[in-house]
């Protein structure tokens, strides 16, 4: 298998454009991804497009008015992990060489639902009864603070650091720091999680462009490699299941540390699927950054800041980012690249060396969630 | 199902490697196989593993309800409503399947399914 690397990338910033098309935006972000690289939009060899909700044929869509058409356009929805899954298949097709640049969009427009809860699968027995997923992690956090002593205010706390890492990156929705009080005093969603526990919904669209080691040399890009790039899905389980740690998430990370070589302590930032403040605590456990049940301790250290030991979500993460579904798993790339090369202002992580990305998700009944993808990025 | 006035959840039960699962399905998920499930009354009680008080939803439902998962005893975990408000819930706490509305159909109609209500503290 070849080296890849991400040879350039680029977003919009995430928000609510009830009057952009899906279609408009996709094509912002892959216009900003190919310049990055400083490549020819006509150079890209095949395109990948995940999106939760874009709907039939949403990479044709976009390719369309730019001329970019007749290459293989492959589609793939996986729920929250689309932008990755098919950031995994760009991989692949690069290692295999079956081509040697690839374009990864990542795009969902959520304002046509008007607000609320994302839509499930209404066949979904769960989903008949009442299930919305901020009430599945309502219902993870309850018995997460049950076993292990976690508070509210522990809660708010994870949120207030994902305020005040989004009020300095120019791509978030949210570019405001928020307090402790203010979280708690925000409206109930579903109890114990308040709104500022809960990402927001929105439009976005981000890309990048993969490739081989070779080409980044020739195009003068900096290096970031692919170190791991990887794909799980949930488990069937019909009787009880440990609801306070994602066993999806820990069997998918460890994969992506075999692949690459490196284990928790090599990672310098994460950017982490935080939909609500509980699954980000969890995470923080999934992905080896502490024990199950420590990362109360690890909160209360701070070690989650850009500053600490396990920076996590220096982008601000979905809460404030926003979280346009099928763009939040290649915006989490975009930050990772910047990251990397030193060109998060304001909120950098010093001396970044290897980045990870973590997105899952996806409400079906019986699974953990639907899928979880993980990658590794090196320079 | 109602039987004398008790409620029953009917669940299946592989003929194969004995697992119970809700609802009753064509296949067994552990055997990997298309199986004959045999229709089994599951227990008529639980125990609250989690619940939220949900205030955000769908039109169809009236918000704020409360929800939760209830273990049962042959290893089945059924999620669904709970009569009762959020604060008078703790986790563990025993709680039995009874009927009772839980939303509206597309044309405003009632719809009525299984809840829980609790019989006992944890």
């Amino acid at each position: 298998m070849r080296e890849v690397h991400v040879g350039g990338v680029g977003m919009i910033r995430f928000g609510r454009y009830p009057d952009r098309s899906i279609e408009d935006m996709g094509r912002d972000a892959l216009l900003q991804a190919v310049k990055d690289a400083g490549i020819d939009p006509r150079q890209v060899q095949e395109t990948f497009c995940g999106s939760g909700y874009g709907g039939a044929l949403i990479g044709q869509r976009i390719l369309r008015d730019l001329g970019m058409t007749g290459m293989p356009v492959t589609n793939l929805e996986n729920a929250c992990s689309s932008g990755t899954t098919a950031m995994r298949e760009a991989v692949a097709a690069v290692a295999m060489g079956r081509i040697d640049v690839a374009l990864v969009i990542g795009v969902d427009k959520l304002t046509r639902f008007g607000g609320g809860t994302v839509p499930l699968e209404t066949t979904d027995i769960e989903v008949g009864q009442g299930l919305v997923m901020p009430a599945l992690y309502a219902m993870r956090a309850r018995r997460y603070m049950h076993e292990f002593g976690i508070t509210p205010h522990h809660l708010a706390m994870v949120s207030v650091k994902a305020h005040k890492n989004g009020a300095s990156n120019p791509y978030a929705q949210y570019q405001k720091a928020i307090t402790v009080e203010e979280v708690l005093a925000s409206r109930m969603i579903a109890d114990p999680l308040t709104l500022y526990m809960c990402c927001p919904t929105g439009d976005g669209a981000a890309a990048a462009v993969i490739t081989t080691a070779e080409n980044t040399r020739r195009w003068g890009a900096p290096a970031v490699r692919v170190a791991a790039s990887t794909l799980q899905s949930g488990l069937f389980k019909t009787g009880h299941r440990d609801m306070t740690f994602s066993e999806l998430t820990g069997r998918t990370v460890r994969v992506a540390y075999e692949q690459a070589g490196l284990g928790p302590n090599d990672i310098d930032l994460a950017e982490v699927h935080d939909a609500f403040a509980i699954a980000e605590v969890m995470y923080y456990e999934g992905l080896g950054f502490c024990g199950q049940g420590e990362a109360k301790a690890l909160i209360e250290r701070g070690d989650t800041e850009i500053t600490g030991r396990f920076p996590v979500n220096p982008s601000g993460g979905l809460k404030t980012r926003g979280h346009p579904v099928g763009a939040t798993g290649v915006a989490q790339v975009c930050e990772a690249v910047w990251q990397l090369r030193d060109h998060a202002n304001g909120r950098q992580v010093a001396g970044a060396k290897v980045a990870l990305t973590h997105c899952t998700g996806g409400g079906i009944a019986g699974l953990d969630h639907g899928a979880c993808s993980i990658h590794i990025f090196t320079k | 199902v109602e039987e004398n006035q008790k409620v029953f959840l009917v669940g299946g039960r592989c003929p194969l490697c004995r697992k119970h699962v809700f609802p009753r399905r064509a296949w067994c998920d552990r055997c990997s196989a298309a199986v004959d499930m045999e229709s089994v009354k599951l227990s008529t009680t639980g125990v609250l593993y989690s619940f939220s008080e949900v205030h955000v939803a769908p039109p169809m439902f009236a918000t704020p309800y409360v929800v939760g998962y209830i273990d049962l005893p042959e290893d089945v975990r059924i999620f669904a409503q709970l009569e009762h408000a959020a604060a008078d819930l703790a986790l563990g706490d025993r709680v039995e399947v009874a009927l009772g509305m839980i939303r509206r159909s597309n044309d405003g109609g009632r719809v009525i399914s299984y809840k829980f209500r609790k019989t006992g503290n944890a």
